[in-house]
């Protein structure tokens, strides 16, 4: 049992702080406010990654093989946890690397490897999610989207909802039904789809959060060849939950909440509220909360950085990032009060996001769920 | 003495009538922001809504409150408690214009005041006092989370107002009434999506991790609604201070409306983050009628003093 960070950890943290703070433009903090998928936040993203890559950091955990340097997973938690409190400079790009290209270099071709991940760990690369559908939330597996095999090609037709970056990406980690009489977990199949392909077209929702964050995406008879496929025809599911597990833990919303936490006690301490024992508790409190999400987060990591196959615990992880995040919004209008109603500022972008943490990325419920099952052998309802 | 919980046929009907108007009368609340409805406000306040609690109008804090439910459940725009407030402190040649609508009152503490750039009267508040005011300056325009104009000024105060705690309790009421109704329509709009949403081959309300916080939520606003109503009953007929039971049902109020609002975005997951949905519209203005001033400090010393704290 060791806890703390290694020199050269260390060393590698404040070289890209100070790369941070060089390369970050002045009006950063108003692009970030946007989100990741936010237009300038999303192109600035294309010349930052590809920075972070010439430098070897973008994807330094992976493989050598794979466009790596065989770092350890805790390296790629830096970059997680420094990127992710200024706001995520990757963009959408943040996906790529952390659950993305794992589950195209575990299920990958030799040719979609050679393809995907060389330009993912390049860093100039967009991708979406094609999971949820109107009536596939929660119950993913009720997923409708079928496709249906000719020859060389899918036949894919279907609608996916709640996509974020779609109208940036190049590329969609699509699930999709292969085999129409399944049900349920059997007969999925993901696709790598080309998101230029005719008969892709998507539709902006607009959301309390950010820029562009959600869309639809209708497909209608589009044909993806069938060298697109991960992984094994109708055997998709088991593809998916690998995805998910490098998800859940991808975001280290934590990081962000923890730094956000640092600026609304200096706020608390101009405003003379740190005399009030109230706004102190609450302010201990969201940063235990924050404290507990990363110790979470970092026990998955730890198991990765080990080689163990994922498990519940980057659920236990979701769920103490959302309460953390869910903690620093509400003390963010209460520090600020009415000035935190104010459209766009700090608190304001705060609470919107809180707002989304206990959905995105699967319902909390779920998790629960996941961790009753998994964790503590409950039978499920 | 004795008990009564509800609210008689008079006040039902207020509450109804209200109600009805607010239908006929839908907000364009789309999310985007909005330019303040004046004509609208003008409806409301001739069906004497902004007359109840005056000597003018009708009836006093319960009639309020009666309205105020009602206008929470439509979520309607509008420095509301503010006036309530207003109409207290004013004398009648002041408030007259309030009363009917043509005049809109800002009531906070500056820099940052609900409603600046289109009010016509302004009251300092800085509890338990109250200030009439006048902007010392040009009025900077801020868009708030609900969308509705307000501004950043300095205000100089032109003379104090008498009897600002009772003032200040009616508004706490009217507030506490107001997030009891925005809350159950959340609620109710919640119950209904968790009734007819189907997943895993069943409604979703079937599933007591979407049932029980409902329950929760629901249980909360009855308190609060409960509150509000004996807060308004004490302040129409008792003689002691109505703040500390006013304080009780603001509180209570605000954590069971922003209560409503988490479970209610849970339970209609990704669709309640839509800025057009059913969720974003009402839990932004229980948000903001939540953090409009005066702040909750003052509130929870108020409570204190029902314990003789």
């Amino acid at each position: 049992m060791e806890f703390d960070w290694s020199p050269e950890d260390e060393a590698f943290r404040r070289d890209l702080v100070a790369f941070l703070d060089q390369t970050l433009p002045q009006d950063w903090e108003e692009m970030s406010k946007q989100g990741p998928g936010g237009e300038g936040q999303a192109q600035f993203s294309r010349e930052f990654a590809a920075g972070l890559a010439e430098r070897g950091w973008l994807t330094q955990h992976w493989p050598v093989a794979h466009g790596g340097a065989g770092a350890s997973s805790w390296r790629h938690a830096i970059l997680g946890e420094e990127l992710w409190s200024r706001g995520e400079p990757r963009g959408p790009q943040y996906m790529n690397v952390n659950w993305i290209g794992p589950t195209i270099m575990e299920f990958g071709s030799q040719a979609q490897k050679r393809e995907h991940l060389t330009r993912i760990s390049a860093g100039d690369v967009f991708w979406c999610q094609g999971f949820s559908e109107p009536e596939a939330g929660s119950d993913l597996v009720a997923l409708r989207s079928m496709a249906r095999r000719e020859d060389d090609v899918y036949v894919v037709n279907g609608t996916k909802i709640w996509t974020s970056y779609a109208n940036h990406a190049d590329f969609c980690f699509l699930l999709v039904r292969t085999d129409p009489d399944s049900k349920r977990h059997r007969g999925i199949s993901v696709l790598l789809m080309p998101m230029d392909l005719p008969g892709v077209e998507i539709r902006e929702i607009p959301a309390v959060v950010g820029e562009r964050y959600f869309h639809e995406v209708f497909l209608d008879e589009v044909r993806v060849p069938v060298s697109c496929r991960l992984g094994p025809e109708n055997e998709g599911w088991s593809v998916v939950t690998y995805a998910l597990q490098y998800e859940r833990v991808g975001a280290p919303r934590y990081a962000r909440g923890a730094r956000t936490l640092d600026r609304l006690a200096e706020h608390a301490r101009e405003r003379g509220l740190l005399e009030d024992p109230t706004i102190l508790e609450k302010l201990g409190e969201a940063r235990a909360l924050c404290e507990a999400a990363r110790v979470l987060s970092y026990r998955v990591i730890d198991q990765r950085a080990h080689g163990a196959p994922p498990s519940a615990d980057s659920n236990v992880a979701r769920v103490a990032g959302t309460l953390a995040d869910r903690s620093v919004g509400e003390l963010a209008l209460e520090i600020f009060g009415a000035d935190g109603l104010e459209s766009g500022s700090f608190a304001d972008s705060n609470f919107r996001m809180a707002m989304t943490a206990g959905v995105a990325v699967g319902a909390t419920e779920i998790q629960l769920n996941l961790i009753a099952g998994r964790f503590l052998g409950l039978p499920r309802e | 003495m004795s008990f009564d919980l509800e609210l008689d046929d008079a006040q039902q009907a207020i509450g109804t009538a209200v109600a009805q108007f607010c239908r006929d009368h839908p907000s364009v609340d789309d999310g985007a922001s909005g330019d303040f409805d004046r004509a609208r406000w003008r409806e409301l306040a001739e069906l004497g809504v902004l007359a109840l609690g005056t000597p003018e109008g009708e009836g006093g804090a319960l009639e309020v409150v009666a309205a105020m439910e009602a206008l929470g459940a439509a979520v309607f725009a509008g420095p509301l408690a503010a006036t309530f407030c207003a109409t207290q402190l004013l004398p009648e040649s002041e408030r007259q214009a309030l009363v009917t609508g043509d005049a809109l009152v800002s009531v906070g503490k500056p820099p940052l005041l609900p409603f600046a750039p289109i009010a016509d009267l302004f009251i300092e508040l800085e509890a338990p006092h109250a200030w009439r005011a006048r902007p010392a300056g040009e009025i900077e325009p801020v868009e708030t989370l609900a969308g509705d104009p307000w501004g950043r000024v300095q205000l100089e105060r032109e003379a104090e107002l008498p009897e600002a705690g009772r003032a200040l309790a009616l508004s706490e009421i009217a507030r506490a009434a107001y997030l009891a109704g925005a809350g159950q329509r959340l609620l109710d709009d919640a119950a209904e999506h968790a009734r007819t949403r189907i997943q895993f081959g069943r409604a979703i309300g079937e599933f007591q991790a979407v049932a029980h916080p409902l329950a929760d939520c629901a249980m909360q606003l009855s308190a609060a609604a409960v509150l509000a109503r004996i807060a308004a009953a004490g302040f129409d007929t008792s003689e002691s201070d109505p703040g500390p039971h006013a304080a009780a049902a603001r509180l209570s109020a605000v954590r069971a409306a922003l209560g409503a609002v988490y479970v209610c975005h849970q339970i209609f997951g990704a669709v309640g983050v839509t800025l057009e949905g059913p969720v974003f519209r009402v839990a932004r203005r229980v948000r903001q009628f939540a953090s409009e001033p005066p702040d909750e400090h003052g509130a929870r010393e108020a409570v204190l003093e029902l314990f003789g704290v």
